[in-house]
C-alpha cells in the first residue's frame, strides 16, 4: 500500500466520523423527523386530486360538445316532405307558380322535428292547401325558404312513393328567321310618330306596340288607382 | 434491539422502528450530504428525500449485514446529491483530456485535522469536489465515476488532478497564513 493510498484512507475515516463534525451533523432530528413522518404517512392527496381534476375535464368537454350540437340543431334545416300529386289537389291553372310555407312545432331534433312538421301551407292567390309528410320525397325548410316565389319545372320529376311522373308543359319553339329573311324594316306608322310627338317618350316593345308611362291618383278611402293614359275609360 | 430487527419492523410499516433507524443513520448521512453540497439547507433536503426513497424501498431490500445497509443508503445518499446537482445546473464538467497524475503531498495532507479537510475540500468548484469525492473519498474507480456522472473516463482522471493541485495551492497559502501568524 501506497503513502498515496494511506492519506486517502486517513481522510476517508477522518470523514465518515460525525464524531469529528459536531457542527455539521442535524441540528434538529425531531423537527427532520416529523416532516419526514408526515411525508412518509400522509394519504395521497395527490391521486385524489388528479382525479377531480380528470373529472372536471371530462365534465367541461362534455358540455362543450353537448352545446356545440345544440347549436348545430338549432341551424339544422328542417326536413319536410311536399307529395308529388300536389299539382292535382290545386285548382285549375295554379299549378305552375306555388309560394310555400312551413312552421316548425318542434325544434328539438331533426328527427322529431321530421315527425312533428305538420304545418306546410301552399297557397296560391286565394287558395290553401295542407301538405302531410311523407317519407321518402323530403325537401328541407332552408331548401323551401330559398326557393324562388314562382318555380317552374323544366324537366319531368318521377315520385318514387305515388309511382307518378309530374312533367311541365314544352316550351314552345319558335321559328328561327334569319335576318336577310326579314325583309326591309318596315316604315313607322304614322299614328305611333304622331302619338310619341304629343304625348313624349314611351317605351316600345317588339310584339306590344308602345308603352306609355301610367298615372295614379289616390282616392279617399287610400287606395290607389292606376291606368294608362291611353286608355279609354 | 439492533438495526437487523429494526429493519424487520420498518419493513412492516412501523413508525417507532423507521424514527430508530432515522436516529441511528442520520449524522452519518448528513456528513455524506455535506460533502457534496455547500449550504447545510440542502444538505438536510437532500437527507430527507434520500430517507424517504430508503423507507419506500426498504421492502425490496435483502438485509446482509450492517455494512450492507450502510451502503445501500449511502448510495442512495450520493445519487440523491448527484441529481440535486444536476437540478440546480452547478454540475457541468467540460470533457477534457486526461492528464498525468499529480501525486498529493502527504506531508501536508497528513497532518490536517477532519473539519480542515472538510473545509478545503468544500472550497473546490463543483466539478472538482463530485470527482474529488467518489474517487477519494467514496473509493469509486474512474470508470465508474464516468459512467455515474456521464462523462469521459479522462475527464474524470483530469478534473481529479485539478482538484489535487487545487487542494495543494491552497494548502500551501493557509499554511503560509498559519505560518504568518504564528511568527508575530
Amino acid at each position: 500500500m501506497s503513502m498515496q493510498d494511506n492519506t486517502q484512507n486517513n481522510w476517508k475515516s477522518l470523514l465518515e466520523d460525525p464524531g469529528n463534525f459536531p457542527g455539521e451533523t442535524i441540528r434538529d432530528k425531531n423537527e427532520a423527523w416529523e416532516s419526514l413522518y408526515q411525508r412518509l404517512h400522509k394519504k395521497p392527496q395527490r391521486k385524489l386530486m388528479a382525479w377531480y381534476w380528470a373529472a372536471a375535464s371530462i365534465l367541461i368537454v362534455a358540455i362543450g360538445t353537448a352545446l356545440v350540437f345544440v347549436n348545430k340543431a338549432k341551424h339544422h334545416p328542417t326536413l319536410v316532405t311536399v307529395p308529388a300529386t300536389l299539382k292535382n289537389r290545386l285548382p285549375a291553372g295554379t299549378g305552375s307558380s306555388l309560394s310555400v310555407e312551413t312552421k316548425n312545432t318542434d325544434k328539438a331534433s331533426p328527427q322529431s322535428k321530421q315527425k312533428t312538421h305538420s304545418a306546410v301551407r301552399v297557397e296560391k292567390n286565394n287558395f290553401t292547401a295542407t301538405i302531410q309528410p311523407v317519407k321518402d320525397n323530403l325537401i328541407t325548410d332552408s331548401l323551401i325558404n330559398h326557393l324562388p316565389q314562382f318555380i317552374t319545372a323544366s324537366n319531368p320529376v318521377y315520385d318514387s312513393a305515388n309511382k307518378t311522373t309530374v312533367a311541365a308543359q314544352p316550351k314552345k319553339k319558335l321559328r328561327v328567321v334569319h335576318v336577310n329573311e326579314m325583309g326591309q324594316p318596315a316604315e313607322e306608322s304614322t299614328v305611333n310618330s304622331r302619338f310619341t310627338e304629343r304625348h313624349g317618350p314611351g317605351l316600345r316593345l317588339i310584339n306590344s306596340g308602345i308603352y306609355n308611362p301610367v298615372y295614379s291618383s289616390s282616392t279617399n278611402n287610400g287606395l290607389i288607382l292606376t291606368k294608362p293614359r291611353n286608355t279609354s275609360n | 434491539m439492533n438495526i437487523q430487527e429494526l429493519t424487520r419492523e420498518a419493513k412492516k410499516g412501523s413508525a417507532a422502528a423507521q424514527k430508530c433507524l432515522f436516529d441511528i443513520l442520520s449524522d452519518q448521512m448528513m456528513l455524506v450530504c455535506r460533502r457534496y453540497v455547500k449550504t447545510y439547507e440542502d444538505a438536510e433536503e437532500i437527507l430527507l428525500d434520500g430517507f424517504y426513497k430508503f423507507f419506500k424501498n426498504l421492502s425490496s431490500f435483502s438485509y446482509q449485514g450492517d455494512g450492507s445497509m450502510y451502503a445501500w443508503l449511502k448510495k442512495i445518499m450520493i445519487n440523491e446529491c448527484l441529481m440535486f446537482l444536476r437540478r440546480k445546473h452547478s454540475f457541468i464538467i467540460a470533457t477534457e483530456q486526461e492528464a498525468e497524475e499529480i501525486p498529493m503531498n502527504d506531508d501536508a495532507l497528513g497532518k490536517l485535522s477532519a473539519s480542515e479537510i472538510l473545509n478545503l475540500v468544500m472550497e473546490l468548484p463543483v466539478g472538482y469536489r463530485t470527482v474529488f469525492n467518489l474517487h477519494v473519498i467514496e473509493g469509486m474507480g474512474h470508470r465508474e465515476i464516468a459512467k455515474l456522472l456521464n462523462i469521459a473516463e479522462g475527464t474524470s482522471k483530469s478534473q481529479l488532478n485539478k482538484a489535487k493541485l487545487l487542494l495543494q495551492k491552497n494548502l500551501t497559502q493557509k499554511g503560509n497564513e498559519y505560518a504568518r501568524q504564528h511568527s508575530k
